[in-house]
């Protein structure tokens, strides 16, 4: 009979349940520090492993011209995503071949869009593998939906410009924020893939536009699935961007565009001497917007690279001589100079020699005795070489600088020029010129050639000082904005710079000469079909053939090398609502190349029933 | 009072219903729980039944069918080995038909009916002769007993069960008369061994392994590594001390001084042995394995390999809060966040959605279950029924306090299922088996028995 229970074994018992006591202790004792005095830390930590945010993208705003026509916007498009989450390694080469035979688009293509977006989202976000899928598509990707896991079809916005590369220069592009820029644009809502202005109304009106995207709260599983959208914490809508009416006028930019001399690069804008509007804005070469938003990298790299250089916008950063256009600006100066009046008489010979050299008049065989208004008329080289020479170039230039030439208009487009008003002090400073200021300088000066440099801006300003009696306005693109909610967030206000006191004189004269060009010289072309005599439908204006010379030195003039046209006009005579520039790069006389543009723009303000106001 | 039989039964219930509540939680949403959990309630009734079965029988059956069992279960054991399916890189399980056996759960039962039998035989002796032959004769039987089904054991690669199987051996030889100082200097050993080989591998894996010198500077220079290192050589040490002086200590009295010169080279050998088989244990150690004692060292080392079960345990422990999230609501676990939730983590699941007050609960039913044991123990019949179940109870104790310290990071990751709780089930119905066994020693404690041999 074995014996039962001992003290022994009492003892023994005692010493193992005092050990598993003391276990039992500490386990309630780490227990306790974890779930009391450590639970907010360990709750937070299990919110941040369930809880995902997941974007809700913006719809960025839309733009129309002033009338309300569509110039771009945010359509909703339908994307193909991979989900990376439900796709192993293993799996994603069937996959990959499947959407390959479903869609037409390489496997490789695929895979390299999936590692782009694994970089720029990180590794769980999907990965957008075919955007903007057609129906055909659609349908195809719905019915084998069941035998492509994996795949996700998500509504996306996407940026379209309806007219193409119609107004380009003005609506400017988008694409995406790099590395570096995320890192200053990141604190302001910026995520990697996002898209940005580049250029243009895109680009200045980005804050307005862009609007700000929304957070879904997601709780997802230890694998990223999705599992449920959570209410708490409170999911941020999306809010949209605002819409953008531009002073641009739909009518008049197409058709300047349809009136540029076709394959010429130039420029055209116009606006509205009264409060600065911009009407037409032109560019030519000019690219599509849509090619960027497509990513199609040929021909974004033709555009950015090529010999047209596309993505310049040459109405307000191409910097070219000014040619006959500047008269006015010799006129304006000399009659704010007592020793002028518009009296005063110069003869024409044809030319005009300065020591060894001769300046000739484009009219070979002369003008005769001019007084100013004639001269502005039948632009008369000869005649502006004496007064430039006997004003000097220091109140020409000064004038020029008033009028807004060698200094940014402030138009709100990036990458304007200030272009270059030559005077004494200038060229004192220039290395490799002879310091002193000639009257050959004078002469060239006068005639807008030389190293005067002005953008078509610049031009179209100083013309309407002229045709609103000295208002210098800033140039503005916008008309107003409007949130989704249609809350009216930006109008236009007229930014008037400065005043130039012009005396009544000195404007009759001018707008005089002006006026005359279009009815019996240079600018007869501008003249619309149905001007007939009356002047409120009459334009005034100056054409410009800036001489270019032999730029590569072959001896004659070759078709690229030909002058550059020019023609600066303002309309009507009377009150007048809009001032236009043109210029043709190489395009020959002003007269016969850009002055019809004009004409072209100033038809349809003329219409009957037309808006001009 | 309650009637001990009842008091463990509810107890047992208690934490196999806790088990049934953390896989039902998420049942509803999961189809693998809803399978873990259909499956655990129909082992839980049949183990019921077993154990209600098994109570009704004599223990005396038991006694008479040590040997077979014994045998028969090495050789179940063998068998494993040698054909076994590997589920999780362990070959413990046998097929049978439409459901695997893990034969080492079951080999528990027949390890500690045998075990109790190698301690009890000749009771009636063992104060009589000479204790040291007595007591080293019966911890021979108890070792020799022990070591073939955990060799076995380790070499289906289940080094949890195996750690389960350790417990049990420590507590037939303390019942068998183990001198607390020996029971001294093999835990000393034992921990110096893992020290030393938590530091060997540390030193292999971290990027200073190269330079020994730096490395042990910054292990003993950081407080949070020192302390317990220090703290658990001062504990070998003075195992050592201990040992010293209990050799020369008599079982009946005389004197207890101890012999500086001995404890030293107790010490000593302490070390080379705890160098040893450190040495052993690293070469035998599967990469797994030395990734996990590293993550337990530094869970933040490698937050996504060894030590994200851990963190991801603990921030299901916190997360829970005194009442927990709410049944079937704890995210860590519903979102799959907890891997192996429903096996050697499902105390993490329990105290994330039951909170504090269900560890209580936890821990008070096991509480229950050990006074309940411990009472049979004390009123049982005779020696071998006390030995039966104080040895398997015990280990069941030592196996969920291993699990729960695993679950808190307190101690490494090693495979170890939580005693009734975790699904599973060999592990269930064998638990239950033996617990069934216990219940037999009670329901007959007072049944005249004929003599036996």
């Amino acid at each position: 009979m074995a014996a039962p229970f001992t003290a022994f074994d009492r003892r023994r018992a005692l010493l193992v349940h005092s050990g598993l006591a003391a276990g039992a202790l500490l386990i309630l004792a780490a227990t306790a520090a974890l779930q009391i005095s450590q639970r907010d830390f360990y709750r937070l930590q299990a919110d941040q492993n369930r809880i995902a945010a997941e974007l809700v993208p913006a719809r960025r705003g839309s733009i129309y011209d002033r009338h309300g026509h569509l110039l771009a916007r945010d359509r909703t498009c339908l994307n193909a995503c991979l989900l990376p989450t439900q796709v192993s390694t293993a799996t994603l080469p069937a996959l990959l071949a499947e959407l390959e035979r479903l869609t037409g688009v390489p496997r490789a293509r695929l895979a390299e869009r999936a590692q782009r977006a694994a970089r720029r989202f990180g590794p769980f976000a999907p990965q957008p593998l075919l955007t903007d899928i057609d129906p055909g598509q659609l349908a195809r990707l719905a019915a084998l939906g069941s035998e492509l896991p994996g795949i996700a079809i998500t509504a996306a916005y996407r940026r379209e410009y309806p007219q193409g590369e119609s107004a380009a220069h003005v609506l400017g592009y988008l694409n995406e924020i790099n590395r570096r820029e995320y890192a200053q644009l990141g604190e302001r809502g910026y995520r990697l893939g996002d898209l940005i202005g580049r250029s243009g109304v895109e680009e200045s009106a980005e804050p307005l536009l862009r609007g700000s995207a929304g957070l879904n709260w997601l709780e997802v599983d230890a694998r990223q699935h999705p599992v449920r959208v959570l209410t708490e914490p409170a999911p941020q809508p999306a809010a949209a961007g605002a819409d953008i009416y531009l002073t641009l006028d739909w009518r008049l930019q197409r058709a300047a565009e349809a009136a540029f001399p076709a394959g010429r690069n130039g420029g055209v804008v116009a606006f509205d001497p009264r409060d600065g509007a911009v009407r037409v804005l032109v560019s030519r070469p000019a690219y599509d917007p849509n090619v960027f938003i497509a990513g199609d990298a040929e021909r974004i790299t033709a555009y950015q690279g090529g010999a047209g250089h596309a993505m310049l916008n040459r109405a307000i950063a191409g910097q070219y001589p000014a040619g006959s256009t500047f008269k006015i600006i010799d006129a304006l100066a000399a009659l704010a100079d007592p020793r002028f009046s518009p009296g005063t008489r110069f003869a024409c010979g044809g030319a005009l020699a300065l020591g060894s050299t001769v300046f000739h008049c484009w009219n070979r065989g002369g003008h005769g005795s001019l007084a100013m208004v004639d001269a502005i008329r039948q632009s008369c080289n000869v005649y502006f070489y004496q007064l430039g020479i006997k004003l000097g170039p220091d109140p020409i230039a000064a004038m020029a600088r008033q009028l807004g030439l060698g200094a940014p208009t402030g138009i709100s487009l990036a990458g304007e020029a200030a272009g270059l008003v030559p005077d004494r002090a200038w060229k004192a400073r220039q290395r490799g010129l002879d310091p002193e200021w000639k009257s050959g300088d004078s002469a060239n000066f006068a005639i807008g050639q030389g190293a005067l440099q002005v953008t078509p801006l610049q031009m179209a300003m100083a013309f309407s000082a002229v045709a609103n009696g000295g208002d210098i306005l800033r140039p503005q693109l916008v008309e107003r904005a409007v949130t989704p909610d249609g809350t009216v967030t930006h109008t236009l206000t007229p930014d008037r710079l400065r005043h130039i006191p012009f005396s009544d004189t000195a404007l009759a004269t001018v707008r005089a000469g002006l006026q005359q060009a279009i009815i019996a010289g240079t600018g007869r072309q501008a003249a619309t079909f149905a001007s007939g005599e009356s002047l409120e439908h009459l334009p005034a204006g100056k054409t410009g053939t800036a001489q270019v010379g032999d730029l590569n030195g072959n001896g004659r003039i070759d078709d690229s090398e030909q002058s550059h046209a020019w023609f600066v006009a303002y309309w009507p005579v009377v009150d007048p609502q809009l001032v236009i520039a043109v210029f043709v790069e190489h395009g020959g006389y002003g007269g016969a190349v850009a002055a019809p543009v004009a004409r072209q723009v100033f038809a349809v303000l003329d219409r009957p029933g037309a808006d001009g106001g | 009072m309650a009637e001990s039989d009842r008091v463990l039964f509810a107890a047992t219930l208690i934490l196999v219903g806790i088990g049934l509540l953390c896989l039902a939680g998420s049942a509803h949403t999961n189809e693998a729980y809803f399978s873990y959990c259909s499956r655990q309630l129909l082992w839980g009734l049949a183990g019921l039944a077993l154990m209600l079965a098994v109570s009704r029988l004599d223990y005396a059956v038991w006694q008479r069918l040590v040997w077979p069992l014994y045998g028969g279960t090495l050789a179940a054991l063998l068998a494993t080995t040698l054909f076994g399916a590997t589920i999780r890189g362990s070959t413990s399980w046998i097929s049978l038909g439409w459901f695997n056996v893990q034969t080492s759960e079951f080999a528990k039962v027949a390890l500690a009916l045998a075990l109790a039998h190698a301690v009890c035989r000749r009771a009636d002796t063992e104060w009589s002769g000479d204790y040291d032959r007595v007591v080293i004769r019966r911890l021979g039987a108890v070792l020799a007993l022990g070591l073939p089904p955990l060799l076995l054991i380790i070499l289906q690669s289940d080094l949890g069960t195996a750690l389960t199987l350790l417990p049990m051996l420590l507590l037939a030889l303390l019942f068998g008369g183990l001198p607390l100082g020996l029971l001294a200097l093999g835990l000393g050993t034992g921990l110096l061994t893992v020290i030393l080989i938590v530091i060997q591998l540390l030193a292999r894996w971290s990027p200073a392994g190269h330079n020994h010198a730096v490395f042990i500077t910054r292990l003993l220079t950081e407080r949070e590594l020192a302390l317990p290192l220090f703290a658990l050589l001062a504990v070998a040490a003075l195992a050592a001390g201990y040992v010293g002086s209990a050799f020369t200590a008599a079982p009946g009295g005389g004197a207890r001084r101890p012999q500086l010169l001995r404890s030293l080279l107790l010490l000593l050998v302490l070390i080379v042995l705890a160098a040893q088989l450190s040495g052993i244990c690293i070469s035998r150690l599967k990469p797994y394995q030395q990734q996990r004692l590293i993550s337990f060292i530094d869970p933040h080392a490698q937050p996504l390999q060894g030590g994200y079960n851990v963190l991801q345990a603990k921030i299901a422990i916190g997360a829970g809060g005194l009442w927990g999230r709410g049944f079937g609501n704890g995210t860590q676990h519903r979102l799959g966040f907890l891997p192996e939730a429903h096996t050697d983590f499902i105390f993490a699941i329990w105290a994330e959605e039951w909170g504090l007050a269900g560890v209580v609960l936890l821990l008070a039913a096991y509480g229950l279950l050990a006074r309940c044991t411990w009472r049979i123990a004390a009123q049982s019949r005779d020696r071998w029924c006390a030995a039966f179940t104080l040895i398997y109870s015990g280990g069941l104790y030592l196996q969920a306090l291993f699990n729960l310290g695993m679950n808190l990071g307190l101690l490494p990751i090693m495979g170890v299922p939580l005693p009734l709780v975790s699904y599973g089930g060999s592990s269930l119905v064998s638990t239950l088996f033996g617990l069934g066994i216990i219940l037999a020693i009670w329901r007959h404690r007072l049944a005249f028995r004929g003599g036996i041999s």
